[in-house]
């Protein structure tokens, strides 16, 4: 018996071998078969051969088709590729418009990140570390105490330096002049490395208290208040009523820490007070030659837990309750020297948070709708190629040659895509940023730097990939036979297949994904800004300043600030002041809380913990800003005493944590993530109403209140609630404060609803933004949408002329062909929307605001409405045109 | 000179051997018969394409023989220069296998 191929080996032959050597290959395997045959080996035999041969074929053509060398990209192909831009003028421009939003918007993230996490000048292997704490996921910044301590025991720093921030007050012959300066000590330029462009820089000495006042001031400075004079060494200058000499002017490069124009010796008249006591300061240092920052890490870091391990034992021997700005979960860290001026909720930086991930997606989803439509465009026109392509293969050219024709083609186009994104974002970048008002540290560049070039190009990649490579896959993907049939019934019913009705989905998910997004935004936008009816304060009428005393005892500190508080009272223009560690509008630290479940009658309607923001307020806090308690009592004198633990929610955190239940009486404590230990229970004695825990969603946050003392904090914030301009006052506290006490400094005077402008301005920046982007990015899916549905309406001319002669009835032609459109865009509006409603929800917060889910419902209406105009319009407008058409007409035109 | 893979040399030798009948299925039997190493039709075939393009053989199609779908062969040929690498090639192996023959047999022998 004459023995039979096999069928499975023949299927997957057919299946696999592709190309333009395929029917030779085929040709070969059934010589082979015959040649076994011949042969006389048992039928059995035979077939297992044929098998074998047959997938080992299939698997060489493959591994044939993806190596490298099959790819080798030629100047013919840059050549094509710019005379393909020639010749499609139109969509290479809607292209590369298109990708040229895209691209920068894709990069920005990363290209921050780079600009932000850099050394300092001079420092290029980041041997500049900063010393700080961290607690929970909040920074802290090091004490006095701290930095005495770190002077004397770190081995792994050749040299520390301290500085804080202060806003110096000129008087420049009568008029006052507010300069940015800090406090610091003379080691700071040692460790920096930069001299005096005149004079000198300070020195040790200057320290001394008693020793003459001194200052160097910044080029700028030099410049523009003193005329560039070239004997300004030595000269006399006022500071805040204080007589100071000028010995130094700094080169123009130098700002530290961030854009710092005036540089005082940094004095502490005491810091005997041992670690975590005196005045904030920010400390940083040069490693030791040969300390790696891991090894100065672990060094802090078992010093700090020796220091926790004395102060627990210490604080249980004395019978002291848990104080918050003890060592209590602090976490030492030296980390690099950008954590100077930026404060993220990671030690890692932006790199290490969860939500720049988040973002990098988000920013990347653009691009990547960009890219989606442009390749339906691409396939559009690619299918109008079908016939080169079958030309091409008949003449012995590979798969792997198109496509890499192709892929280069569409580089070319992606390259001056990427070319003009990364123009649009070095110009962009640094244009935007002022125009906000935001000034960065003096060491940032926002400039090009070649990991965004690099990264440009990747993208750039990945682009002529999604939108050119994979629409010529789905045109390239038969034999020679299929092609060249192809090619030719091109002309009359041809369909795009399910390629483009996938892509079609995708586009209009992620369209409707980007429009509820943005409208999300908008919505968060209108529910955010503030107004007295919003949380009640008078943002507008209250000054908030930055109480320091530089002392680590703590009467001084308290009998200054209740001088202090005192003092302003007696102002005529001031209704009411009062202090705490963090205002309404600003952001409150986040704490995680416990709520106690062993209390009777426990409803809780969530099971915590739960993330709340805290601050601790002077007992009269409620009072002084008229916020009158829910239920239960303010704080009074009681609560200050050790034994009181006592504790104010606001509104959502009662409503969240006990629900519909009297929460008075309840008792919730401080707890944490990892396995250190809980704080006290704490007694809650009272509600209060919204007061603006966080500054971009002032009235939605959990929000407590602990009971603070004079003296129990240093710095504190105070509010002084005036009649009239507060910004007007913000002079006489600085005076009054010098006469309560020459040492206390008063820094940050702001009227509070001006703290906030400023992140809302950036809020709704950002927002018109996103709107443009969403608005570019719809008018291109659109057109996208547009031009394939049109097409793929118009390969069906023939059969809608055979149709018609047939004598079916127009308007269930023109049904069936909208169904199609319909079911595409049900599909993804579908896909799209519980993305848009989670994404907002979920990572915008956008929770307990009615203009919020309206703005989303609002937007994906607008987004599908347009969609669906798209679509009716691009299936109609050729569907009438061939209806329109004879249908003898229609078929000797086709055929 | 280019250098030569094992394939691509039992190729090269099968399609000198077979001179005008050196299509991929002839190859294919003319390797196993001699060397006993069977070898997928595809391998053969993308080797071949490999060869054209360096210009080492020179392929022409057929005229379509009686067979399923009336697929045609293809039948290669050597070029001077693909004559000169498989000497260059052959000279090399030979050179380096001179009197290592006899020591290779001895160690043969050892491992029996």
């Amino acid at each position: 018996m004459t023995p039979r191929r096999s069928r499975i080996g023949r299927l997957l032959a057919a299946l696999f071998i592709r190309g333009a050597e395929a029917p030779f290959i085929l040709r070969d395997l059934e010589d082979s078969f015959n040649h076994d045959v011949s042969r006389g080996l048992a039928p059995a035999e035979v077939r297992r051969r044929d098998l074998r041969n047959s997938l080992a074929s299939a698997g060489s053509v493959w591994a044939e088709s993806l190596r490298l060398s099959a790819w080798r990209p030629s100047l013919v192909d840059v050549r094509l590729g710019l005379r393909t831009i020639v010749r499609t003028p139109w969509l290479s421009f809607v292209a590369v418009c298109a990708l040229a939003i895209g691209i920068p918007v894709g990069l920005a993230p990363m290209h921050a990140v780079d600009a932000l996490e850099r050394p300092l000048p001079g420092d290029p292997d980041g041997r500049i570390r900063t010393l700080c704490y961290w607690r929970d996921t909040v920074h802290e910044h090091a004490t006095a105490g701290d930095y005495a301590l770190w002077r004397t025991s770190l081995r792994s720093f050749g040299a520390l330096a301290a500085y804080r921030p202060t806003t110096v007050n000129l008087d420049m012959g009568g008029a006052g002049l507010s300069v940015p300066g800090i406090e610091t000590t003379a080691s700071t330029f040692g460790i920096l490395r930069t001299p005096a462009m005149l004079g000198r820089v300070l020195r040790d000495d200057d320290e001394r208290s008693g020793a003459p006042g001194v200052v160097v001031i910044g080029h700028d400075l030099w410049r523009a208040q003193f005329g560039g004079d070239p004997d300004i060494v030595g000269r006399p200058l006022l500071i805040s009523g204080v007589p100071f000499s000028v010995v130094g002017v700094m080169p123009p490069a130098f700002r530290f820490p961030t854009s710092h124009q005036l540089w005082l010796p940094l004095r502490m008249p005491d810091d005997g007070g041992g670690p975590r006591s005196g005045a904030t300061l920010v400390v940083f240092g040069k490693l030791s030659d040969g300390v790696t920052p891991d090894s100065a890490q672990a060094e802090l870091q078992t010093l700090t837990s020796s220091l926790a391990a004395g102060d627990l034992s210490r604080r249980s021997s004395d019978g002291e309750k848990a104080d918050p700005d003890s060592f209590h979960r602090l976490r030492a860290a030296v980390l690099p020297a950008w954590h100077l001026s930026f404060y993220f909720p990671s030690p890692g930086g932006l790199r290490a948070l969860p939500e720049f991930s988040l973002v990098q997606v988000l920013m990347l989803a653009p691009l990547f709708v960009a890219c989606v439509n442009v390749g339906l465009l691409i396939l559009a026109q690619t299918s109008t190629r079908a016939s080169e392509f079958a030309l091409r293969t008949a003449l012995g050219a590979g798969r792997g040659r198109i496509l890499t024709q192709v892929f280069v083609e569409f580089m070319v186009l992606a390259v001056m895509a990427a070319g003009a994104g990364l123009l649009i974002l070095d110009w962009f970048s640094g244009r935007l940023l002022t125009a906000l008002g935001i000034t960065l540290p003096y060491w940032i560049d926002t400039g090009l730097n070649a990991a965004t070039v690099v990264r440009g190009l990747v993208l750039a990649a990945g682009c002529a990939v999604i939108a050119g490579v994979v629409p010529a896959i789905r045109m390239t993907g038969r034999s020679i036979d299929a092609n060249i049939k192809r090619a030719r019934a091109s002309r009359s019913g041809n369909r795009l297949g399910g390629l483009s009705s996938a892509l079609i989905v995708i586009d209009v998910a992620v369209a409707v994904v980007a429009i509820g997004v943005a409208g999300g935004l908008w919505g968060k936008v209108l529910a955010t800004k503030p107004s007295v009816t919003s949380d009640g304060i008078r943002s507008e009428e209250i000054l908030s300043v930055t109480l320091d005393v530089p002392s680590s005892q703590r009467q001084h500190v308290a009998r200054a600030q209740a001088a202090l508080v005192e003092r302003l009272r007696g102002e005529p223009d001031v209704r009411a002041v009062t202090f705490a560690t963090a205002l309404p509008r600003m952001d409150h630290p986040v704490r995680l809380m416990d709520v106690d479940r062993d209390a009777a009658a426990v409803a809780a309607p969530a099971a915590g913990p739960f993330k709340v923001r805290t601050a601790r307020i002077a007992i009269d806090f409620f009072d002084e800003l008229a916020q009158p308690l829910v239920a239960g009592r303010g704080f009074d004198s009681r609560d200050l005493k050790e034994d009181a633990d006592t504790i104010i929610v606001n509104t959502t955190f009662a409503q969240r944590a006990f629900g519909s239940t009297n929460p008075i009486g309840r008792r919730v404590r401080q707890t944490t993530s990892d396995r250190a230990p809980d704080g006290p229970w704490l007694e809650i004695v009272g509600v209060v109403g919204h007061m603006g825990v966080h500054a971009l969603t002032p009235s939605q946050d959990d929000g407590v209140y602990l009971p603070l003392a004079e003296g129990d904090v240093n710095p504190v914030r105070l509010a002084i609630w005036v009649r009239g301009d507060p910004a007007v006052l913000a002079p006489r506290v600085h005076e009054l404060a010098r006469a309560v006490d020459p040492t206390a400094r008063i820094a940050m005077p702001i009227p509070l609803d001006e703290m906030f402008e400023g992140d809302w301005y950036l809020l709704r920046a950002f927002v018109v933004g996103a709107a443009l982007l969403v608005g570019v990015l719809l008018s291109l899916a659109a057109s996208a949408l547009y031009a394939i549905l049109s097409l793929v309406v118009s390969q069906r001319t023939r059969e809608i002329g055979i149709r018609v002669a047939l004598g079916a009835n127009q308007w269930a032609i023109a049904r069936d062909v909208a169904r199609r459109a319909v079911v595409q865009i049900g599909a993804g509006v579908l896909l799209g929307l519980p993305f848009a409603g989670a994404l907002c929800y979920e990572f915008l917060e956008l929770t307990g605001s009615g203009s919020v889910p309206g703005a989303v419902a609002m937007a994906s209406v607008l987004g599908v409405s347009v969609m669906l105009l798209v679509s009716v319009t691009a299936c109609t407008v050729p569907t009438l045109r061939a209806l329109r058409i004879a249908p003898m007409d229609a078929l000797r035109k086709e055929g | 000179m280019g250098h030569l893979g094992e394939l691509e040399q039992l190729i090269l030798f099968a399609v000198t051997a077979l001179g005008d009948n050196a299509y991929g299925g002839a190859i294919r039997a003319h390797i196993e018969g001699r060397s006993g190493r069977i070898v997928s039709s595809g391998a053969i075939n993308t080797t071949l394409g490999r060869l054209a393009e360096r210009r080492l053989v020179v392929g022409r199609v057929g005229t379509p023989v009686p067979g399923r779908a009336g697929r045609p062969r293809k039948y290669y040929a050597l070029t001077p220069a693909g004559a000169r690498d498989l000497k260059a090639s052959y000279t090399t192996i030979r050179s380096m296998a001179g009197g290592v023959l006899q020591r290779l047999a001895a160690l043969a022998e050892q491992g029996k």
